[in-house]
């Protein structure tokens, strides 16, 4: 006879045996590096971890009396996710809504195609697009010039066109995953729901603006926060297309700069632990007011 | 069901413990005193390099070379990785110029008890070691040289004898006027701009013909670039102003801040430009992209009149022998092996590189050319002995905002930012030794010299 007890003990040892795999990597790859980071930050590491010494808070203070790259950066990536941001959610928003109102067939080879450069390669995009914007004879420079436009800027070196040129690639590439995140919304909306709406006389304007957007809200929270986050930390297309431009040295790229280029690990830790505070108050931030729209939703 | 969740939670306990402890391990056993492990950059060169290992070890038998080879923009982490992991290669690759970046982590080992007899083996008396040397020790064994020369498309001079290979800075210039008058559509000097770009060695150079002229070469502390500036002498401000007036004339062709190095590339080996400042080693593959036939040629950028001197920004490719080596003399022995006469000629053949080995001459005239103007590589450089970190770049930054008129001030104004931005970095305890560096107050005579060709040009 096994009493209840006993199996009780025995399903609480195996549940803890089975727990620890998960607790390990937990301690391993999460706890460990960022606690590891945080105490790196308040040491003098260069390159070669030799001699570590506390040093305080002079990481921080350097980054407040002489770190204006660094706030540059953060101004740089900020700009950068905020329009991004914009102007993702809002075209996903409606290529998801078009995309809901084909035929299945269609959906699926538009899906298809406007997710396909989600999975490509930074190497493979930044490439591309660098040809696309090529003086004279980019891709954009040629339709232009069938239009009879000619005399167009310098896409990626002008500095008034520069951040606009990133971010219509930025879009090009990410589009696609806030379009199916609000197609999968769009999708769960009941017909019915819809279906009443036409029945009660509402036009596509009045179902997408009435019915879509406040059933997908929580998508819109979704994309906006991923956006937010994916574009203040950007790195790869900007270290691809614009590594030794002084204009567009967002914060991660100065990070990567301050670590390998200058050899200063502690000081690019402290702008990490920095940086994470930053986008931890901006994602609090806009999920407060995210939770007032929910409240006007 | 049960047995197979404990088999499974039993299975992942141990794989999570294999791969932590596997993340733990080496990967190389460090050798014994009769092994190298030895860590160069040249994928391209693969072929070449490991012929010169086997020879190497058929030679010296019982002695072992362990190889490992990583693209140049991979080394420094390769490096770092290494040291951390305590493998750290006994003889690894790195420039001559910026050896110093290690030396602050005490990596490499002084190489100074064997210069006597070794350095005179070398072209220039040996110029390249010195741009190895930091605090007085060598550190970088040269063993190829890499510069950037102006290399001219000799079908466009054929046409035209008017456009004679310039001897002085002023025949430089008169030069690309002509191609400008005479070839309106073809950019006379294809150079890209950013950071980095090959447009910005027509400052460094103007510098350093200041420097040849007023004397500061002769002084001890040149080489450190932390001479105290002077800002009564206006010809740091002339320099600047010239170089800008270089590009507002187009001699770069038009935007050229807008180029990459793979446009001026394209242009040249499209005719679409008559000369193009590139890298030596780069010489092949310009040709290979041209039409068959085509002949190119190539000279340094010359110094203004009466000044005896030309310049070519470049830095020596170099072997340095790790601190941590258990094997020092085995070390040195094979960077003497790489530098020997042999190996040079056979590598030059082979690879077409320059070499340093002076006993070594080049079958093709060209490669002879270049060699001989090659010669100038790093004689008047200044290579920096102090980190500038991101004050670099803001200088740069600076730099590109008074080319393009946007600065508030004029070039002297810049230069005192500049200059004060650099000392900042200099002082900086955790860039540079913790007592932080400074300016040094020059000992060299000045000297009195005609400035007229510092005037902008047009």
């Amino acid at each position: 006879m096994i009493g209840i007890k006993s199996m009780k003990r025995q399903a609480n040892i195996w549940g803890w045996i089975l727990s620890i795999p998960l607790v390990l990597s937990i301690l391993t790859f999460i706890v460990y590096p960022l606690t590891f980071g945080i105490i790196l930050s308040f040491t003098n590491w260069r390159f070669i971890p030799t001699d570590l010494e506390f040093i305080g808070f002079e990481n921080y203070q350097w980054i407040f009396r002489e770190g204006q790259m660094f706030f540059k950066g953060i101004w740089i990536s900020f700009r950068f996710a905020v329009i991004s941001t914009l102007v993702q959610t809002l075209l996903g928003f409606f290529l998801a809504y078009i995309l809901y109102n084909m035929g299945r067939r269609s959906q699926a080879v538009y899906k298809v195609l406007l997710y396909l450069p989600v999975i490509l390669p930074a190497a493979v995009v930044s490439v591309m697009w660098d040809f696309i914007y090529k003086p004279d004879i980019g891709l954009i420079d040629r339709l232009l010039a069938i239009v009879g436009i000619e005399n167009t800027p310098l896409w990626l070196i002008d500095t008034k066109w520069q951040m606009s040129s990133i971010i219509f690639t930025n879009t090009w590439r990410f589009v696609g995953i806030t379009l199916i995140i609000y197609f999968v919304a769009m999708n769960a909306i009941s017909r019915e729901i819809i279906e009443s709406a036409y029945i009660d006389g509402a036009n596509r304007w009045c179902v997408l603006w009435r019915i879509m957007l406040p059933l997908t809200w929580s998508s819109t929270k979704i994309n906006i926060l991923l956006s937010i986050i994916g574009g203040m930390k950007s790195f790869d297309l900007f270290y691809l297309m614009f590594k030794n431009d002084p204009n567009m040295q967002v914060v991660g790229l100065y990070i990567f700069k301050t670590a390998f280029e200058y050899r200063t690990f502690c000081r690019a830790v402290a702008m990490s632990v920095l940086l994470s505070i930053f986008i931890g108050g901006a994602t609090f931030l806009i999920n407060v007011l995210m939770k007032r729209g929910d409240k006007e939703v | 069901m049960k047995k197979i969740i404990k088999c499974l939670a039993l299975v992942l306990v141990i794989a999570l413990a294999v791969s932590i402890v596997a993340c733990g391990s080496t990967g190389r056993k460090r050798g014994d005193k009769n092994t190298l492990n030895f860590l160069y950059i040249w994928p391209e060169h693969e072929v070449a390099m490991n012929k010169i290992i086997t020879d190497y070890m058929a030679e010296h038998p019982g002695v072992t070379i362990n190889p490992s080879v990583v693209p140049h923009d991979e080394v420094d982490r390769a490096l770092q990785s290494a040291y951390i992991g305590g493998t750290m290669p006994d003889v690894f690759f790195y420039w001559s110029d910026k050896v110093y970046k290690w030396v602050a982590d005490d990596i490499p080992y002084a190489l100074n008890d064997y210069a006597d007899g070794w350095k005179e083996d070398f072209v220039s008396d040996g110029v390249g070691w010195e741009a190895g040397k930091v605090d007085g020790n060598y550190y970088a064994i040269p063993f190829r040289s890499t510069g950037f020369l102006i290399l001219y498309n000799k079908s466009y001079f054929d046409v035209h004898p008017q456009w004679t290979i310039p001897t002085t800075l002023q025949e430089f210039e008169q030069l690309i006027m002509k191609i400008q008058a005479d070839e309106p559509g073809l950019i006379p000097l294809g150079a890209y701009g950013g950071s980095g770009g090959t447009m910005y060695q027509f400052q460094t150079a103007l510098s350093i013909f200041v420097a040849i002229c007023n004397g500061s070469v002769e002084d001890p502390n040149y080489r450190t670039g932390r001479l105290a500036p002077d800002y009564e002498d206006d010809a740091g401000a002339k320099v600047i102003d010239k170089f800008k007036s270089y590009i507002d004339a187009g001699f770069f062709g038009p935007n050229p801040h807008a180029k990459t190095r793979e446009d001026v590339m394209a242009d040249f080996m499209n005719g679409q430009s008559a000369m193009c400042l590139f890298n030596n080693n780069e010489l092949g593959t310009l040709l290979e992209g041209m039409e068959e036939g085509t002949e190119i040629e190539t000279f340094a950028i010359p110094a203004p009149a009466g000044v005896d001197a030309k310049y070519i920004y470049g830095t020596y490719d170099s072997f340095c022998v790790a601190n941590s080596a258990p094997n020092k003399e085995l070390a040195v022995d094979f960077i003497k092996y790489l530098t020997s006469a042999e190996v040079q000629k056979e590598w030059t053949r082979t690879e077409k590189s320059i070499m340093v080995n002076k006993e070594v001459t080049y079958d093709d005239p060209v490669q002879q050319t270049l060699a001989n103007e090659m010669q100038f590589v790093g004689k008047y450089d200044i290579y920096p002995d102090y980190n500038s970190g991101d004050k670099g770049d803001i200088n740069f930054n600076l730099l590109l905002s008074y080319l393009n008129g946007s600065y508030k001030g004029n070039a002297t104004d810049l230069l005192k930012e500049m200059d004060g931005n650099t000392v900042q970095a200099m002082r900086d305890s955790l860039l540079n030794p913790p007592d932080g560096l400074d300016w040094i107050q020059p000992t060299y005579t000045k000297k009195d010299y005609d400035d007229s060709w510092l005037n902008p040009v047009r």
